[in-house]
């Protein structure tokens, strides 16, 4: 290759890592938030199973 | 709305508010001076974190100039020093029951605060009045000091207000809670810390007092004076949410 | 009772939140904000061009122009990296709006909502700072420098880890909200702070994005400007999704505290009905005792019903007949050796509390 060319992109190569980690860090957090907040989101859901289930067996005790 | 009532309040009893302000602030200042708990045990671990520094730079010698470091020291030492004292400056009142008795009588929660905030001060200043010198003398009696060193009073004022503003606020947060001594760093380090950059930053032109750097000084005692209207200004206007019970 | 009033208000405020025409958006939003910014990384890498960094020793030409400086890839990260932080701070301006809005209406969906923004712009900032670091790292050669920017975005943080603490440390979930908002208008002082330190401080090495003579060429302002809406559209979307899951998380939790209140009330309530059966059946058992052959069981038996007499809404006298039986019971305690003596004590014994 060219030198001078070699000296224009002289900085491109080294940084590549650097960008590609600011960039997939980025979403990566992002993803992680999601992640969270979808799991918060399932225990919700859950919960509110378990109120609705208790809800029918005390529906039922008070049929008996 | 509620902002107009109050004003409207405190103007229709400004003196009685006045009044208000001078009985707490002297029932601080009484009891302090009674016990001498707090000025002590700041004083005391002012010397303290001194001994530390000494022991920090006890090996580096001749070959570090303390002056260009001394305003950050000396600001460290206020920042710890004045965390200790607002975390002790409502223990009175938690062990006695006393800040229910003054919240439960007619007394502006503003008034409260400057109160407050007015006695935390003094401590604060009294408290440098002896551990300032005290510095001057452990770490720079030998430096050759620059004539403007005595501006670096300036900063020291204007950061101490804003400490004893912003602390007395955080400081009510925290007496209550778990843990609350670390919370009170938590807290106050990271809000104070604008204060305290700006702070440190002319302290140390004050100190090196190098020719056509006092720009800078000025700018960072604006900044540090911008920041201590704007905090106390809040603080005194949230008041009222942190000791409404 | 009188502190249930408005909680169930609360309830009623909290779910007004969703179904919102704001809601309808967010899914829209979401899908723009993520085309935005798939555009903004494509242009990024394709049609913007590299920044000129230090002078090359002598010019060369490429692809017909001429260029005289190295090519900068580092810079590429400012793309997305100045609209996560823009974003951050937009959403923190919110968490302090809904802070002051707390404050003036008691009311704790604005609590919630202040909480919500503040995970958002947590989440935000450490976006900002691992992208952040990564340019620092590479362009000026150290992992972490005390920058003003960098300095104060860095306190910025600690504020928002602060304030969860604080929320930690709190019990009582009124003083909670209400301490947690005032920390929050407070914290956000530093914000227009650290967005403003790089033109404030002369000294700062940090790069000034937001003035009117940036001088980006199109090519470059065109991504940064999309990758920016996308951003905030993405936070936009992200707030208000963490906020509808918030919001159920929250009322399931308070469904359920005061399910297990109820549930406490009418235990309660069973184990009073238990024992008023208790005494119901020792008393029927009391009056059994004198048809009995009058055996040690029937004097305990006896006793017992005069406990429970005792304890439960009788007159003086049943009182008064315990004393008595318990010290007939004490006075006689050879009595009991015997089945004749055993026999003597009930038979007194049930007489007594017959005529009580």
């Amino acid at each position: 290759m060219d030198p001078i060319l070699a000296e224009v992109y002289s900085t491109v190569l080294p940084a590549a890592p650097y960008v590609i980690g600011a960039y997939v860090g980025i979403w990566v957090v992002l993803f992680v938030y999601v992640m969270v907040l979808s799991r918060r989101a399932k225990r919700t859901r859950d919960d509110i199973d378990a109120l609705r289930e208790a809800l029918h067996s005390r529906e039922d005790k008070l049929g008996k | 709305m509620a902002d107009s009532r109050n004003r409207g309040q405190r103007r229709s009893r400004r003196a009685s508010s006045f009044q208000q302000y001078k009985a707490l602030l002297l029932k601080d200042l009484r009891q302090e001076i009674r016990t001498r708990e707090m000025l002590t045990s700041m004083v005391v671990y002012a010397l303290l974190v001194l001994t530390i520094y000494g022991a920090a730079l006890a090996q580096v010698g001749d070959s570090v100039d303390v002056v260009a470091l001394a305003g950050g020291l000396l600001w460290a030492l206020i920042i710890f020093t004045s965390l200790l004292g607002l975390n002790r400056s409502f223990s009175h009142e938690t062990e006695s029951g006393c800040l229910e008795g003054i919240l439960l009588a007619p007394v502006d929660r503003a008034v409260v605060f400057l109160a407050k905030a007015t006695s935390n001060l003094i401590f604060l200043a009294v408290v440098e009045l002896i551990t300032v010198p005290l510095f001057f003398l452990f770490f720079l009696s030998g430096a050759e000091l620059a004539t403007t060193t005595p501006m670096m009073l300036l900063p020291l004022a204007v950061g101490t207000v804003g400490v004893a503003g912003v602390g007395t606020l955080l400081s009510t947060m925290t007496i209550d809670t778990r843990g609350r001594d670390v919370l009170l760093a938590i807290l106050f380090i990271p809000v104070v810390f604008p204060l305290l950059y700006a702070c440190v930053s002319a302290t140390s032109v004050a100190f090196l007092g190098i020719e056509g750097t006092f720009g800078t000084f000025w700018t960072s005692l604006a900044l540090a004076g911008a920041y201590d209207v704007i905090m106390i200004a809040a603080a005194w206007g949230l008041y009222e949410f942190v000791v409404d019970a | 009772m009188a502190t249930d009033a408005p909680a169930r208000e609360t309830y009623e405020q909290l779910s007004v939140g969703r179904g919102g025409r704001l809601e309808r958006l967010v899914p829209i939003a979401l899908v723009l904000g993520v085309v935005l910014t798939v555009i903004d990384v494509v242009w990024t890498f394709t049609l913007a061009p590299l920044v000129q960094g230090a002078q090359l020793s002598e010019p060369v030409v490429i692809a017909g122009t001429q260029v005289t400086t190295k090519l900068l890839l580092s810079q590429k990260i400012f793309y997305l990296h100045v609209p996560v932080a823009v974003a951050s701070f937009a959403i923190m301006l919110f968490a302090a709006i809904w802070a002051v809005r707390f404050l003036m209406t008691k009311s704790r969906r604005f609590d919630l909502y202040s909480k919500t923004s503040m995970e958002v712009t947590l989440v935000f900032i450490v976006a900002t700072m691992i992208s952040g670091d990564l340019w620092t790292r590479f362009e000026w050669g150290v992992w972490w420098t005390w920058e003003p920017r960098l300095t104060t975005y860095f306190i910025l943080m600690l504020l928002v880890i602060g304030y969860f603490i604080l929320r930690n440390a709190l019990d009582d979930p009124e003083r909670r909200a209400r301490f947690s908002a005032v920390f929050c208008i407070v914290a956000f002082v530093d914000a227009p702070i650290s967005f403003m330190i790089t033109r404030l401080v002369p000294s700062s090495i940090h790069p000034v994005v937001f003035r009117t003579d940036s001088g980006l060429p199109p090519m470059m302002l065109i991504p940064f400007l999309l990758g920016l809406f996308g951003m905030l559209l993405i936070a936009f979307a992200l707030t208000r999704l963490a906020l509808r899951i918030n919001v159920d998380a929250q009322e399931v939790e308070d469904l359920k505290e005061r399910l297990e209140e109820q549930d406490a009330w009418k235990t309660r309530a069973a184990a009073d009905a238990a024992l008023e059966r208790l005494r119901a059946d020792a008393s029927n058992l009391t009056a059994a005792a004198p048809t009995s052959d009058g055996s040690a069981s029937s004097v305990r038996a006896a006793a017992a019903s005069d406990v429970a007499g005792a304890g439960g809404p009788a007159s003086d006298g049943s009182v008064d007949s315990l004393a008595a039986s318990t010290r007939d019971a004490s006075a006689h305690p050879s009595d009991l050796q015997t089945p004749s003596g055993a026999a003597a004590a009930a038979s007194s014994h049930s007489h007594d509390s017959q005529e009580a």
